[in-house]
């Protein structure tokens, strides 16, 4: 038989983990659900948004990703990683294929200058503490993204807003796919070190 | 297991950024497998990359969205174990109500028939105090037998009904009782003429000639 949980109360809620969550979320528990979305959804429309450069789109795609959330949980492997990278990659394939689809290219991902691009406006309805806070880490994941060359940050962009296989990048940057590698590989060492700490302590 | 330079070098970040394809995908995905080191490695990458995720600009998805979303899980969510339970026991009373309600309106029918004589039966020794039946003698002839709380016979064992014509018994043949001891019987080709008195026994399998062990009697008063 299932194992009954209590009801998650705003006390308990914020104390729980993504994966303590989502551990609750495969044994069909909607409230622990809701809390993954009240946590995410925001970002996740921010990134899709970006590549679909559509809003109503975009909240297709939010939905979407969410319900495959709910009836794929049992797909997430904890083991392999934290959930956000999985969440977010959900998201960002469904975007992808909504791209695809359209036949349109991710011009938000190319186009916009590095200030609108990692515009920090904060979710109109964050709390104000957690707004605050949330300013802060981004402030300073700006600051390390903006310490990476343009040509690393390229590279991460086109990769994953854009879509492109490393070997598209190559092409379209008209770069050798051996320093397409080279910019990925530290761009993302670079990133790391300029955080100083494990980003899934963000 | 040793490092292998090409797949972390060139692979990983790209594992990490999506941006494989899905032959490159698979052979990251051996390559972890066995070798917890680098899937420690690949996973340092994945919140590495959800970094990237979070620079962008979030967006507040419109309050309907979160409705739709959660209207959506709720109608998933199967039935608590306990409602279903109490679910399935009412839908099973109610298939023995209504089994029972149909039982009696047949009998209410055999009853409400203008004309129709109808006298009551009861165990004559006393052992069956909740046993009890109706003998209905409609207009045209038809008798008909009604009975409760008879418990099912045993296993070579059956019930037969009696017409009694002074001190004689007639057989008008045998009848079996549903689980709940009940029994809605129509005498075929009963003996014309009036008969004195009504007998339900307990027989072998196939009747008497003559009733062994009378459980229910009774007579027009």
């Amino acid at each position: 038989m299932t194992e009954t949980k209590s009801p998650l109360t705003d006390l308990t809620a914020g104390h729980l983990s993504d994966e303590q969550l989502m551990s609750r979320v495969v044994a069909r528990d909607p409230d622990a659900f809701e809390l993954l979305y009240d946590r995410h959804a925001a970002v996740i429309l921010g990134v899709v948004v970006r590549i679909v450069g559509d809003r109503a789109v975009g909240e297709e795609v939010l939905q979407e990703t969410y319900w495959r959330l709910w009836n794929q949980a049992d797909t997430y492997d904890a083991a392999k990683g934290p959930l956000r990278p999985w969440l977010y990659s959900i998201a960002r394939r469904l975007a992808l294929d909504v791209l695809r689809r359209q036949s349109v290219r991710p011009q938000a991902a190319r186009d916009e200058s590095e200030a609108r691009r990692f515009d920090l406006t904060p979710a109109p309805d964050d709390s104000v503490p957690e707004a605050a806070e949330r300013a802060i880490d981004v402030a300073r994941m700006r600051q390390a993204l903006g310490d990476l060359s343009a040509e690393q940050q390229r590279v991460l962009e086109l990769a994953y807003f854009g879509g492109l296989t490393r070997q598209e990048i190559a092409r379209t940057t008209n770069t050798p796919l051996g320093t397409v590698h080279t910019r990925a590989r530290l761009g993302l060492q670079n990133l790391r070190a300029r955080l100083g700490a494990p980003s899934d302590e963000l | 297991m040793d490092r292998n330079d090409r797949i972390e070098d060139e692979l990983f970040p790209f594992y990490a950024l999506d941006a494989l394809t899905d032959d490159e995908r698979a052979e990251v995905d051996a390559y972890v497998v066995a070798n917890p080191a680098a899937r420690a490695r690949l996973s340092a990458l994945l919140a590495d990359v959800a970094v990237l995720a979070e620079l962008s600009a979030p967006l507040a998805p419109a309050p309907e969205v979160k409705t739709r979303l959660m209207a959506r899980v709720a109608a998933d969510m199967p039935p608590a174990p306990a409602l279903q339970t109490e679910v399935d026991q009412l839908r099973s009373f109610n298939t023995i109500l209504l089994d029972e309600l149909a039982v009696r309106d047949e009998t209410l029918a055999y009853l409400a028939q203008p004309g129709a004589v109808t006298f009551a039966l009861s165990d004559p020794s006393g052992e069956r105090p909740t046993a009890a039946g109706t003998v209905t003698t409609a207009a045209d002839g038809a008798v008909t037998l009604a009975v409760m709380n008879l418990p099912p016979p045993e296993s070579g064992q059956t019930y037969q009904a009696w017409l009694i014509v002074g001190q004689t018994p007639i057989s008008a043949g045998t009848f079996a009782v549903d689980p709940s001891g009940r029994a809605l019987y129509t005498i075929a080709n009963p003996p014309a003429g009036a008969f004195d008195a009504f007998g339900v026994s307990l027989e072998p399998a196939g009747g008497s000639q003559q009733p062994t062990e009378i459980v229910l009697l009774g007579a027009e008063a």
